[in-house]
């Protein structure tokens, strides 16, 4: 294992400035290529006027709603693939189908539909929020030891009863790797989505300073996206920690 | 179930896989109220599916589980088994207590009584100071006792273990045994006890029943070694009964041999 120093990661991000500010200096054409103080002027102007937030906010937005109703949806679902053959040939299909299809290639579809709207983004990120935690659950039921099923059936717990007290709990960590995927992917197909047609969020953010010439909004947007996606996975981490410590990592046997 | 049986009586038990391999023939055994009956047999003797068949997991291809004259179906806590494999036998996400308590909240509506009588057997087991524990916090030996304990909390007729110290170092295999037997000794608990190790198996049994290698196992010898409660392995009559075992499978690993020719 690598050892941190006592700076952590920040002799590489102070390394990555400096970088870029002598790649910039070089390059010399800030319409292209800004420099790293003209990113950071920015950022806190944007941050002032409340623009950053408001963008993060919308883009947020769309991950959250859709995601909190579509997770949960897909978990019921894959469960009972996995504990069904009859539920499972049904859906099956649509499972292949929607894991071989990049969700990216929808979003045009969404949008004929539902036009330039919340709904077309929500049912976007619906979508692969449920497939993706779906597949997951449902491959989480199949691993199953079986000895543990029969652990329960010993000592007389059967059948539904040992569905939810054995099946249902020994799968909860492959559900949670489904949901660390979906929200990964969903940022994904939000951004693009939000590039397609949005009047806010960090992906539209990107698209103007395109538009504009302006690409300290790009950099703006693709770091705000960084941070994103780094307040998704630790904040899954930690509620995982906090609000569900016997499935921490530490737990696992 | 009635609760004054008298005696388990397998008889006549047959499985046959669908394929048309025979696991074991026509085994009789018959396993009195509070004894501890030991079942040896080498690898592939079917001691396994002779342990699936009592608990219930299987069905046998022909003859009867009974007990006293009620017939067993299915898996049941009067039968609990303790598995061998210490990885997955316990539930993961529930502590040393929550998994002792399983059981009883199928069958037990009282939480305080569920609480207590989990407690007791985890203070048989000498666990009562570990119940806020999870497993992968636990050595093999202690998980080894809350799967014990989980299965005392039923308070089933027979305990079924399934060569349960065979995943353990020797040192503590050797540790549990006398522990084990301390344990039947206090509560006289009925036990059908998988081994294929005879010297465990005659510390431990107060019933020996010794298999044939498989295909086909079939009962060679059943018989009380007569030793005293104390078990001594450099005692003359231990000894004596070791080789008796040993040359029962010995002899008829040759014969099994000769058997399977004629028969395929």
């Amino acid at each position: 294992m690598i050892r941190p120093g006592r700076f952590g990661p920040l002799y590489g991000i102070l390394l990555f400035f400096i970088l870029w500010q002598v790649a910039a200096a070089f390059v010399g054409t800030p319409l292209l290529f800004p420099e790293p103080m003209d990113v950071m002027r920015g950022l806190a102007y944007m941050t002032e006027t409340g623009e950053l937030f408001e963008h993060l906010g919308a883009t947020l937005q769309r991950l959250l709603v859709p995601l909190a109703v579509g997770m949960p949806l897909g978990a019921v679902l894959g469960c009972a693939m996995g504990a069904s053959r009859d539920v499972n040939a049904w859906f099956d299909p649509y499972m292949r189908m929607a894991n071989s299809t990049p969700a990216i290639a929808l979003i045009p579809f969404a949008l004929l539909w539902f036009g330039v709207t919340e709904l077309a983004r929500y049912s976007l990120v619906f979508y692969v929020g449920v497939y993706v935690v779906a597949l997951n659950a449902r491959g989480g039921v199949a691993q199953v030891p079986r000895l543990r099923i029969k652990a329960a059936n010993t000592l007389g717990v059967l059948g539904a009863s040992a569905f939810f007290r054995v099946v249902v709990p020994s799968s909860f960590p492959a559900i949670l790797a489904g949901v660390r995927t979906a929200t990964g992917l969903c940022i994904m197909v939000v951004v693009a989505a939000e590039m397609l047609g949005a009047a806010s969020g960090l992906g539209y953010l990107i698209i103007r300073g395109r538009q504009n010439y302006d690409p300290t909004l790009i950099f703006i947007g693709i770091f705000g996206l960084g941070i994103l996606s780094i307040l998704f996975d630790r904040g899954i981490a930690f509620a995982i920690e906090r609000f569900m410590p016997r499935w921490s990592v530490r737990r696992r046997v | 179930m009635d609760d004054d049986w008298k005696r388990l009586r397998v008889s006549g038990l047959c499985k046959q896989f669908a394929r048309g391999s025979v696991i074991l023939s026509n085994i009789d055994l018959t396993v009195d109220r509070g004894a501890f009956m030991c079942i040896l047999g080498p690898s592939g003797s079917g001691k396994s599916t002779l342990v699936d068949l009592i608990a219930g997991f299987e069905q046998p291809t022909g003859g009867t589980i009974a007990f006293d004259d009620s017939p067993v179906r299915g898996p049941g806590p009067d039968r609990v088994v303790i598995f061998q494999d210490i990885g997955n036998a316990l539930f993961p996400w529930l502590t040393v207590q929550e998994n002792a308590e399983f059981g009883l909240r199928n069958f037990v509506r009282n939480r305080r009584e569920r609480r207590t009588r989990a407690l007791e057997a985890l203070e048989l087991v000498g666990l009562d100071k570990d119940t806020h524990k999870f497993p992968s916090e636990l050595s093999g030996g202690m998980k080894q006792r809350v799967q014990i304990a989980r299965g005392l909390v039923m308070d089933p007729h027979v305990l079924i273990m399934d060569e349960p110290f065979a995943a353990l170092d020797a040192i503590t295999r050797r540790r549990m045994q006398y522990e084990l037997k301390d344990l039947w000794q206090r509560t006289h608990k009925t036990v059908i006890f998988v081994t294929h190790d005879i010297s465990e198996a005659l510390i431990l049994a107060t019933d020996v029943t010794v298999l044939s290698s498989g295909p086909g196992a079939r009962i060679l010898d059943t018989f009380r070694p007569g030793l005293p409660d104390e078990r001594d392995p450099a005692d003359p009559a231990f000894i004596a009964a070791y080789r008796r075992v040993e040359a029962l499978i010995g002899h008829v690993q040759d014969a099994g041999d000769a058997g399977r020719g004629e028969a395929r």
